[in-house]
């Protein structure tokens, strides 16, 4: 299976990245999903909303490469995969920028829909990424939340 | 000695990105680090959310720490 992890400052033209990895794919390659997450303008912190102006992404460099291959592996391991690909952006990103980039190659969509769903759900709570958002209401952490742990916890119970 | 690093929230809180102790497990980690770190700062490495990683593992508490390890303080990820 062909695999690619990205941790990177500078922005990807989704555009080139889909036409080099589905080259990389097998012929068995029945079709690809790929996610992208984008900088919200807005978000909400205890009830208020927040005018977001930067988001800015840490990460722990060594540890949050390991932790990517980890959740590729489960994915692998979980269902007949192709390709994948993972790109996430650290530093400073303003509202409409490009964040995450997930794709996943498989045989059959299910699967393809499946591992990239589950690599997003893990990339939330498993990969060493924290976000400061700097906004009206002025600069904070952002908090994991409850739903993202749950999500996460959804697919340990599906596996079993 | 081991290198003992605060990421996110923690670093903010504590002051510090990263402080070099003489320690040989988790309990003489947090005896030192009581020592050294603001009352705020050890509260906030103290909460249960926060998960403690070894050489990039997380580790569970009673883990042994040996020399040149890499000791890491990490708050609840908000990736993706």
């Amino acid at each position: 299976m062909y695999r690619s992890i990205s941790i990177q400052e500078d922005d990807f033209i989704f555009g080139d990245l889909y036409e080099s990895f589905r080259l990389k794919c097998s012929a068995k390659t029945g079709g690809l999903v790929a996610f992208v997450g984008f900088v919200r303008d807005m978000n909400f912190i205890d009830g208020e909303s927040d005018q977001v102006e930067i988001l800015e992404l840490e990460h722990y460099p060594g540890m949050t490469e390991k932790s990517i291959a980890k959740i590729v592996d489960r994915a692998a391991s979980s269902w007949s995969l192709e390709g994948m690909l993972v790109i996430h952006r650290i530093g400073k990103l303003k509202p409409e920028d490009q964040i995450v980039l997930v794709m996943v190659a498989a045989s059959h969509r299910s699967e393809a829909f499946q591992a990239a769903s589950m690599v997003m759900d893990f990339l939330k709570t498993e990969a060493e990424f924290w976000k400061k958002e700097t906004g009206d209401l002025g600069t904070r952490w952002i908090q994991s939340t409850d739903q993202d742990l749950k999500r996460r916890e959804s697919w340990e119970y599906n596996s079993e | 000695m081991a290198k003992v690093k605060f990421f996110a929230s923690l670093k903010d809180l504590v002051g510090l990105e990263e402080i070099e102790l003489d320690v040989a497990d988790h309990h003489s980690l947090m005896s030192e680090l009581e020592r050294h770190l603001s009352v705020e700062g050890y509260e906030a490495i103290c909460v249960a959310s926060v998960k403690i990683a070894v050489n990039h593992e997380i580790v569970e508490p009673g883990f042994v720490i040996r020399q040149n390890d890499e000791i890491a303080f990490l708050p609840p990820i908000t990736g993706g």
